[in-house]
């Protein structure tokens, strides 16, 4: 078949020529089909390949594209994406950098949604989501959300600030065919309830409401007529002040529920009270995941165990669970996929549970299914406070739980032979996030540092994708890192390496590096200018308390012009001449990359070419 | 533990080095701001972080300097609400006794008084860490061993807890073993566990003198 040269006319721009095997043979999809399988498409991952095949997928990709994700807010302006998509329904933004969860970021920093809101609601007047992580949002933004598209149905704020819970008034008096309204640890002002009564009582559409981060009460009676005129409810997490009670009542107003955030899991009930919640639990028969549990112990987990088999998510971060308790109560969950808790240090004497690895131990029996482990650190700032899990909890878990594939694992002591015996155990690792809390502590047995922990992580776990490494590190580490980690896209570094060396191997090696922060490391102006090429492939990089100097990053910017590079000084004195105070000041370099530039720029010269 | 501090303080202070040492670079310049591509912070001084109000936890602001042996900023790497949840949640303090004592607001713990017969100075323990009448009465002996010689065999002695109405009954007719398996029992210890005022530790040979 001849090749129809208005239809490809582009493709004389590609790398193949005329005479190739490629051309000769049919040509492109016709249309119809190209559009079915793109239709299809999810990932935009996928449809970012896509859409530089050639001008025809670019611009078939670029019209059927509804959903946009867009990791870096300052990648790309919001013009460039409403001219490039014109039938988005739905808008993924996250704006700042992921150290700003740790306060290294100043206030006001920006990543804020206004400017996009305004260029949304012309180009996109049927938009029906936004999901936003580590934005600026204002009540007056999600009112302007609540008013400007009549379609608007899915609202999820994480880690966001700026706003109060007037804004989620506006909401939820106008947003009348909304679906989800997800808030999660999110810098808010929490001005009272009233919010959740503002639901009209016509209003029946909502499956997704998450106000556990909330800390006001809200009217339970309105939250209980909610519940029950919204059938399609299927995630409900309520916040801390909603009692055990008060939780029955709502069970058995929805026991269609997925997932479930409980309020306090503690209070004095009648034995007839906590049959019924026994009973409002076990015609729960399709919840698989639990979280809140708010003060539960061992007294009243039982409650749970009815519907404990099916559970494949638990989320203990909130309830100060012992390491028996623990132990009980995965003891009734062998389905469980995905475990986050938090240690609590209940005694030093050896009469009681002491040891806070047994509960892990019965994680590792328990659940022989886990994916997923997060282990949150019994209060990290006491430094009276010794115990707390340590390397023979993990390694305990590695042997049960063959599956782990996601770990986020707080201790105070590691040891690079129980490192490599876990990823011997669990070789699928893609995701390892150890932090070894006391910055640049050795193997707690060898003294030596835990460059070969790392080092067997990055050799065995050849999927890893994100890495968080922490303790005594060398160079060595990263030059391991660069060496194996070739599927890395995510590294976190902190009071690590001994010269720019390290930096350097892992711009080097790390062919799918995404995003790079380091704190606190010996990495200079050479292993930051070494990444030259690099970082327009990237998200973006931070770099703060290391010896970068703004003559180096005066001069990454001169070379890379399309990169965003932004210095931050963190000091407190409102005056630019630092000098004056005489203290130390530490500049923060936060490189926000041009995410998206590099993809538009390859149309763009398709397109002058054709000219 | 000390090796945690000086290593604590080393950092402090290298950090602290560091940032005089590149400050110095930084304005090799003379501090001019040449016209660069560069987006610096010093163009708006005064909106710069500033937000030590109610809503900020004013101890995890930027700063530096610290001279007491303090957290490093940001640092280990929990969000700040986390933080917080975590320390309420641990609270207390570590008594001499070495039995943690909860402290704060949460209504977490169940306090009760316990006294030994025999011994003047009485003790309060926390009964949500006692998972069965076995570690109890062990721990009351432990606890109670320094005032009094007694015997390690917890088998000598009994527990009595006092109810609401001021009734003594015996701690061994609560039945442990059944907490977990059966649920109206189990409803039935909770209802005894709000309503426990006092535990008194007793030999068992002497009867129990009220």
């Amino acid at each position: 078949m001849v090749p129809d040269p208005k239809r490809c006319n582009s493709c004389k721009d590609s790398a193949s020529s005329r005479d190739s095997p490629e051309w000769t043979r049919p040509s492109a999809f016709p249309d119809e089909v190209l559009d079915r399988v793109l239709s299809l498409m999810e990932s935009h991952k996928d449809r970012s390949s896509v859409s530089l095949v050639c001008k025809d997928w670019y611009n078939a990709e670029r019209w059927s594209r509804s959903h946009v994700f867009i990791g870096n807010c300052y990648s790309v302006s919001p013009e460039i994406v409403a001219r490039r998509f014109p039938n988005i329904r739905s808008v993924t933004l996250k704006g700042k950098p992921r150290f700003s969860d740790f306060n290294l970021v100043p206030q006001n920093w920006g990543a804020d949604i206004c400017a996009w809101l305004a260029v949304f609601a012309a180009a996109y007047p049927f938009l029906e989501e936004l999901r936003l992580k580590r934005m600026a949002v204002s009540d007056e933004s999600l009112e302007f959300i609540a008013t400007s598209f009549p379609c608007f149905k899915s609202l999820s704020l994480l880690s966001c600030d700026g706003f109060s819970t007037d804004g989620l008034k506006s909401i939820a008096s106008h947003c009348k065919n909304l679906t989800e309204l997800d808030l999660q640890e999110n810098v808010m002002d929490d001005l009272g309830g009233g919010w959740l009564s503002c639901f009209s009582e016509n209003f029946v559409t909502l499956e997704v409401l998450n106000f556990a981060s909330l800390n006001t009460d809200v009217s339970f009676d309105a939250l209980e007529a909610l519940v029950t005129r919204c059938k399609s409810l299927r995630v409900l997490k309520v916040n801390k002040n909603i009692t055990l009670e008060q939780l029955q009542r709502l069970l058995v107003r929805a026991p269609q529920l997925v997932e479930l955030g409980t309020g306090s899991f503690q209070q004095d009930l009648m034995p007839r009270v906590y049959a019924e919640l026994e009973s409002a639990f076990n015609n729960c028969k399709n919840l698989h995941t639990l979280s809140g549990l708010w003060e539960a112990n061992f007294l009243y987990l039982p409650v749970l165990y009815v519907a404990s088999a099916s559970l494949t998510f638990l989320n203990l971060s909130y309830a100060c669970l012992t390491s028996s308790e623990l132990a009980n109560l995965v003891a009734h969950c062998p389905s469980l996929r995905r475990l986050w808790f938090a240690v609590i240090i209940v005694s030093k004497t050896e009469v009681l549970d002491t040891v806070e690895d047994k509960g892990l131990e019965a994680v590792g029996s328990s659940c022989p299914l886990l994916e997923e482990l997060r282990v949150f650190p019994a209060d990290p700032f006491d430094q009276d406070i010794v115990h707390g899990v340590t390397e023979s909890g993990f390694v305990a878990v590695s042997r049960g739980c063959r599956r782990l594939h996601y770990v986020l694992y707080f201790c105070r002591q590691m040891s690079n032979a129980a490192v490599a015996t876990i990823v011997q155990n669990c070789p699928d690792f893609t995701h390892f996030r150890l932090c070894i809390m006391n910055p640049g502590q050795p193997d707690y047995l060898t003294n030596e540092p835990m460059d070969e922990a790392f080092g067997a992580v990055v050799k065995t776990c050849t999927k890893l994708q994100r890495l968080a490494v922490s303790g005594l590190l060398t160079d060595l580490t990263f030059e391991y890192i660069g060496k194996y980690a070739k599927n890395l896209e995510t590294l976190s570094v902190a009071f690590a390496g001994s010269s720019d060396l390290g930096m350097q191997c892992v711009l080097g090696g790390c062919t799918k590096l995404r995003k790079l922060e380091i704190r606190d490391c010996p990495f200079g102006n050479a292993a930051l200018l070494s990444g030259l090429e690099k970082y327009e492939s990237m998200r973006s990089l931070w770099m703060s308390a290391c010896n970068v100097t703004m003559n180096g990053c005066r001069l990454l910017a001169k070379e890379m012009p399309r990169l965003n590079v932004e210095v931050m000084k963190d000091d407190e004195s409102d005056d630019s001449q630092a000098d004056k105070t005489g203290s130390g000041h530490q500049y923060k370099i936060p490189v926000m990359t041009e995410l998206t530039c590099t993809q538009i720029l390859k149309i763009a010269s398709l397109e002058t070419a054709r000219k | 533990q000390e090796t945690v501090s000086s290593n604590f303080c080393h950092f402090a202070s290298k950090n602290h080095q560091k940032g005089k040492r590149y400050f110095a670079e930084t304005f090799e310049n003379g501090g001019q701001q040449n016209e660069t591509s560069l987006v610096s912070w010093n163009d708006k001084p005064n909106e710069e972080d500033d937000g030590n109000g109610p809503e900020n936890i004013a101890s995890d602001t930027i700063n530096n300097d610290d001279e007491e042996k303090n957290h490093l900023v940001g640092w280990p790497p929990i969000k700040s609400w986390r933080r917080k949840l975590l320390h309420e949640q641990q609270g207390g303090q570590i008594a001499n006794d070495q039995v943690l004592v909860r402290g704060g607001g949460r209504t977490n713990s169940i306090y009760v008084k316990v006294r030994m017969e025999g011994v003047g100075i009485g003790r309060k323990i926390d009964l949500k860490l006692y998972h069965s009448y076995q570690t109890l009465t062990d721990t009351l002996i432990s606890m109670f061993a320094k005032y009094q010689k007694i015997d390690k065999d917890g088998a000598s002695y009994t527990i009595l807890y006092q109810d609401r109405e001021g009734d003594w009954l015996l701690a061994r007719d609560v039945p442990w073993q059944y907490v977990f398996s059966n649920f109206y029992i189990h409803s039935c210890l909770i209802s005894m566990f709000w309503s426990i005022k006092r535990l008194t530790l007793f030999r068992k040979q002497r009867p129990p003198a009220i």
